[in-house]
């Protein structure tokens, strides 16, 4: 006997790690990175997977991201590796990896127009 | 004395399924509650207050759609009473829609229903005045017509995917407006977002996201309508919430609502009138 259908189930929980996902401070968590991985994230978080599982005998959310990180390649003039390390040579531009960034910023500019006319509106 | 004209209050979003209806209908039962001469006019041909509040409403009465025909003469004692001793409905009527688009000019015959409105409102402390999902004549009247303008915006995971959508509606809301104001054809203010279908606004940030709720904070009501079945219930019953659970969490975001036009102290006295019920 089934109490609810199991692709039911899988979309709710879909559903709130899209959610969680959504409440993350990217910010921070690039700093996460650069201080554990020694790594400098460039460009956007992509998160593209995620599960709920136990770890330590606690459920905790498992969100697997991407990110683009800016790293110098040091080699000798012999063709030796050197080291490779954190750039401290980011590009200028953001990362274009996130496609749902433009339609975000598409809708804090219309939330921002509402606000500006409410505000004149009510002068 | 004259009494002082009754606050109108416009509730309008140019989408479906925001819950329009039911709040007109809520928070006109809630002003009633308080014991405020309450009217609701149903701009939407459809009639929905009449059955959102009445569990056998009348067939075909006269309304709106009457006065602009000329044929409303008694039209005050044609208002339909409900359960609640404080408010009355005044129904659109039967083609209502035809009423004003059929007229041979439609700004005219919706400034005659911006008047209508008016002096049917002058008897009672509020209006309430729901008004059609599509942007039309009759919504421009109402716009008109009104002090105080609402706007609920359902915020549930699925109004969620819509948020885009529903906030350039909006926008094109607030345009046409501000070209009234121009005009000089309304004096209406904003009274803010009304989120709905959302327990507060921390579910309707997780919802939204951080970065976009911070943009429309400010303009969003403090308080949310929350999802609530008792609502639904009571509007298929043909009731209001608070005449089918006062103490729903739904009727009492209502009172709430409303206690922010009548007084912050309504809503605790009506609590306390409810406690001392037998």
């Amino acid at each position: 006997m089934k109490l609810a259908r199991e692709d039911i189930l899988q979309a709710c929980e879909k559903h709130l790690l899209k959610l969680i996902v959504k409440n993350i401070d990217k910010s921070a968590l690039k700093q996460a990175v650069r201080e554990k991985y020694d790594l400098a994230p460039g460009g956007e978080i992509a998160f593209h997977n995620g599960d709920i599982v136990v770890k330590n005998n606690k459920i905790v959310y498992r969100l697997d991201f991407s990110v683009r990180a800016d790293l110098s390649l040091l080699l000798d003039r012999s063709g030796e590796p050197i080291d490779i390390t954190a750039s401290d040579n980011p590009p200028d531009k953001e990362g274009d990896l996130e496609p749902e960034k433009g339609a975000e910023d598409g809708s804090r500019q219309i939330a921002a127009d509402i606000a500006r006319m409410i505000s004149e509106i009510n002068e | 004395m004259n009494k002082p004209m009754a606050q109108i209050i416009c509730i309008a979003a140019p989408l479906a399924e925001t819950g329009k209806t039911v709040a007109a209908v809520n928070l006109s039962a809630a002003f009633a509650v308080f014991e405020k001469k309450t009217l609701v006019v149903d701009c939407c041909p459809e009639n929905n207050c009449l059955f959102g509040t009445l569990i056998e409403p009348p067939v075909d009465p006269p309304g709106l759609a009457d006065l602009l025909a000329g044929e409303g003469t008694d039209m005050p004692a044609g208002l339909v009473p409900t359960r609640l001793e404080h408010l009355e409905i005044l129904p659109a009527g039967s083609g209502l829609t035809r009423a004003v688009n059929g007229a041979k000019d439609p700004q005219e015959a919706g400034m005659r229903l911006c008047r209508a409105i008016l002096s049917q409102a002058r008897e009672f402390d509020f209006a309430v005045i729901d008004t059609p999902t599509a942007f039309s004549t009759l919504t421009e009247a109402a716009l008109c017509a009104s002090d105080e303008l609402l706007i609920p915006l359902r915020v549930d995971p699925a109004g969620a995917e819509y948020i885009e959508e529903g906030l350039l509606y909006i926008r094109r809301l607030l345009e046409k407006i501000a070209r009234l104001r121009r005009e000089g054809r309304t004096r209406i203010r904003f009274a803010g977002i009304l989120i709905n279908c959302c327990d507060d606004r921390v579910e309707a940030e997780a919802l939204l996201g951080p970065g976009f709720f911070e943009k429309i904070r400010k303009i969003c009501l403090q308080l949310c309508i929350p999802e609530d079945p008792r609502l639904h219930e009571a509007f298929w019953f043909g009731k209001p919430a608070v005449c089918h659970d006062i103490k729903s969490p739904g009727a009492c975001a209502f009172l709430d609502l409303a206690s922010l036009w009548t007084g912050a102290d309504e809503t605790s006295k009506a609590e306390k009138e409810e406690d001392l019920q037998p």
